[in-house]
């Protein structure tokens, strides 16, 4: 025990390697966020394309609902993304600026995304629960009353 | 002496301080409950997709898709093309549970080795995540210019 706290071995450090690990975490997530951002101008693209299809036949209603999803969704992937940049970004300046302040700027940044993650997943999982119920209650239902 | 203070401080190196520990702490938490709920996902998907299989392809041979006709209405494909895409995402949530697993240990013991090996985990996530979500975009790069 003596040994280890002697040299130092029962301590976080940041060595070289976690500098290292750190910089490819900062790299891979700054590519993920950057083609989400460029996903969803495509997504937009799409869109703007299907509201301008459907126009053709007057069924504006399905357009407007197909850009309220996509708005929807992309305000949902754009925080997301957004808070990944930022995490990478951060990461990176203070790795290699020697900054503790952006340092843990990232690392708070890092842990948003993983929460803002986390939220939406017991949302969809409360909904699919919900949605799950709601059927086979209307099931139940309807086959109680095919059989009166 | 000025020269000195300058060269001390310049060689501060960034620190896992308290605030780190927490949020790295708080982070462990949330990538534990998004891994083992896409585990659970994959299971259940996995789990139906074999037993409700047969009755997949029945309706699937009903449906009047290019792609099926490809795919062979009889032959169990589709069901097992299904099948690895739930065992690579399972793969990929492992990288984010081992993250998990590891950080928790190292914050808990000062482990710098585990650190590093959670940090490493957290970067084959994001690297695979990333190369994802290229090939998505290749995707709807193509769709878009079939579109046009």
């Amino acid at each position: 025990m003596d040994y280890l706290q002697e040299n130092n071995l029962l301590k976080l450090d940041v060595t070289e390697e976690t500098k290292t690990q750190l910089s490819g975490i900062s790299q891979w997530s700054n590519i993920y966020a950057i083609i989400s951002f460029v996903n969803l101008g495509l997504g937009l693209i799409t869109t703007i394309y299907s509201i301008f299809l459907l126009s053709k036949f007057d069924n504006y209603a399905a357009g407007i609902s197909n850009l309220i999803g996509y708005l929807f969704t992309a305000g949902i992937s754009l925080l997301l993304n957004i808070t990944l940049f930022v995490a990478a970004k951060n990461l990176k300046a203070g790795i290699e600026g020697n900054e503790q302040g952006q340092f843990n700027m990232g690392i708070r940044k890092l842990n948003s995304f993983f929460k803002i993650t986390g939220i939406l997943f017991i949302i969809v999982l409360v909904i699919t629960i919900l949605a799950t119920i709601i059927g086979i209650i209307i099931g139940a239902t309807g086959m109680y009353k095919s059989f009166r | 002496m000025e020269n000195y203070s300058a060269d001390k401080l310049s060689s501060i190196d960034i620190q896992i301080d308290e605030e780190v520990k927490q949020q790295l702490t708080e982070t462990s938490k949330w990538t534990k409950f998004i891994s083992i709920s896409m585990f659970i996902l994959c299971g259940i998907i996995l789990i139906a997709v074999s037993v409700g299989g047969s009755t997949l392809m029945l309706f699937l041979s009903k449906v009047n898709s290019p792609l099926i006709a490809l795919l062979g209405y009889s032959g169990g494909i589709l069901i097992t093309i299904i099948a690895v895409i739930m065992i690579g995402i399972a793969v990929v949530y492992y990288f984010l549970y081992r993250f998990s697993a590891k950080i928790k240990m190292a914050i808990a013991t000062e482990n710098t080795l585990a650190m590093n090996e959670a940090f490493s985990s957290l970067k084959i996530f994001f690297i695979i995540t990333a190369i994802v979500s290229i090939i998505t975009l290749l995707g709807s790069l193509t769709s878009i210019f079939k579109m046009f």
